[in-house]
């Protein structure tokens, strides 16, 4: 084992944290910063119930290297809205009911920030593509996708 | 799971780690095949050389002769680039066919030829438009063909002290080209069967230079050189299609996995080369620009 030390910015906060080298960036975000919103479903890149912003993309925390998001700008679900403040995206999954289990939510929350961020008026085929690296075991994808359609009316 | 992580900030310096001969190194881009063979303990490497620091590889430029891209531009990157659009249509279809946004957003040009595997997406676009691969080591530069860098199932020529630095690709203005896929699934799928043509058309649709490249239906992605000397000389219209089903039968020997049989995959190579020629036709006959977005949806 290694450790080294990784600084990067996390929710637009300046960190700088401990980690053994063979870790992922997913373990940085839950074991380390302890933020338990990103979830770990498949490790594998197939699920999405990871997916943060590094930089502003959408990537698989779970298929990054943690020293790979060295200077990195990390943004997680934590960095969206709290409770009294929630953002456009997670009003929306709510009000449409889109959160059953709510293991994918993050994930899908984040997708769809990162789909808005570039397009602020997608399609429904373009909706289903920028969410086609997530994973709904329970809704059907039909409520995602009208909550992802309602927050990009909200935006404007 | 225990491994070290270098991250060097130059080509130099990564060559430099690489020529240590460490055993066990082994170079990381992306990650998007590295992490999960490691996961699935296919591989357990000592120590990564994380080569995404390395600056000047990450453009897209255009030169006298055609496009020159570097190892680490991502598939969004490629979907993205207009130079790629406009003359390497086949290659930009290819990568946003690539597995899910978060995949194509990692996932380089570099690590899917790397990686070799027989399904890899970006492959026969490659290997239709010629590319040459320069691969660098301490000792200097050498220049191979795509089609001469795959020796097997995930083994190319590639010698462990070495990178690939550059990936370049000729220009050819009369060129219309086209990629198809098929996997078990829209998003996040393996390809059963893929397809890059390239064409060089005459105003009369009559092909002067033709290539056309499958993957999955043998070890490494291949040319099929009996269905490109078929074309070449021929008008480009639905009459061929019969004639080029014949040859491809006998051109390719697919196998059968667990994803597929060999029978579908036979099929399949047929249909998806039908498709492109009529594509390609249809193409002509509309304009050039043409629309991908159907691709996954
Ligand atoms: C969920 C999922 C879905 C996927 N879907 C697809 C798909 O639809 N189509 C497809 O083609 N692929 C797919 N892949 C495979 C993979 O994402 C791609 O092949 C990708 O392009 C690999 O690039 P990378 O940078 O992540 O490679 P890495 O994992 O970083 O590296 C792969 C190999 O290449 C080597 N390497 C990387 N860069 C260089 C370089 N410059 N010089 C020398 N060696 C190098 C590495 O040492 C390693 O051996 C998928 C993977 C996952 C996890
Ligand atoms: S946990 Fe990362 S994609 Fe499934
Ligand atoms: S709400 Fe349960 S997995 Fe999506």
């Amino acid at each position: 084992m290694a450790e080294t030390t990784v600084s990067l910015t996390v929710n637009g906060r300046p960190s700088a944290v401990q980690i053994d080298e063979s870790r992922t960036l997913l373990y940085l975000i839950r074991e380390v910063l302890g933020l338990k919103g990103s979830k770990e479903g498949c490790g594998e890149g197939v699920c999405g119930a990871c997916t943060v912003l590094l930089d502003g993309q959408a990537v698989n925390a779970c298929l990054v290297l943690a020293v790979q998001a060295e200077g990195k700008d990390l943004y997680t679900i934590e960095g969206l809205g709290a409770e009294e403040n929630l953002h456009p995206l997670q009003k929306a999954f709510i009000e449409v009911g889109a959160v059953q289990c709510g293991y994918c939510t993050p994930g899908m929350i984040i997708s769809a920030k990162a789909l808005l961020d570039k397009n602020s008026n997608p399609s429904e085929v373009e909706i289903r593509r920028g969410l086609s690296g997530n994973l709904c075991r329970c809704t059907g994808y039909q409520k995602i996708i009208d909550a992802v359609r309602l927050a990009s009316k909200d935006d404007k | 799971m225990s491994f070290r992580a270098f991250s060097p900030q130059s080509e130099f310096e990564a060559l430099e780690l690489l020529n240590q001969q460490l055993e066990g190194m082994l170079p990381i881009a992306g990650g998007t095949n590295v992490l999960v063979d490691i996961k699935q303990r296919k591989i357990t490497p000592k120590a990564l050389v994380d080569l995404s620091r390395i600056k000047e590889w990450k453009k897209i430029e255009l030169t006298e002769e055609g496009l020159e891209i570097g190892p680490l531009v991502t598939h969004s990157e490629v979907e993205a680039s207009p130079l790629v659009a406009k003359s390497f249509t086949a290659l930009a279809m290819a990568a946003s066919t690539v597995g899910s946004p978060q995949i194509r957003n990692r996932g380089t040009l570099g690590g899917n030829l790397q990686s070799a595997s027989p399904a890899a997406d970006c492959v026969p676009p490659l290997l239709v438009f010629d590319t040459m691969l320069t691969l660098v080591s301490l000792s200097g530069k050498r220049e191979v063909g795509v089609a001469d860098f795959f020796l097997g199932a995930g083994k190319t020529v590639l010698r462990p002290n070495e990178l690939i630095s550059k990936i370049s690709i000729k220009n050819c203005s009369n060129k219309i080209s086209i990629f198809r896929k098929t996997g078990l699934r829209k998003a996040l799928a393996i390809s059963l069967v893929n397809l890059a043509v390239s064409l060089e058309l005459d105003e009369d649709n009559r092909c002067s230079k033709a290539r056309v490249a499958f993957g999955s239906v043998a070890p490494t992605p291949i040319r099929v050189k009996g269905v490109e000397a078929f074309l070449e000389g021929q008008m480009i219209d639905p009459d061929i299609i019969k004639a080029l089903s014949e040859i491809v039968e006998r051109e390719i020997s697919p196998i059968t996995d667990l994803r597929a049989t060999a029978t579908y995959r036979r099929y399949l190579a047929k249909e998806l080369l039908k498709e492109s020629i009529l594509n390609v036709i249809s193409t002509r006959r509309s304009s050039y620009g043409r629309d991908h977005s159907e691709f996954n949806s």
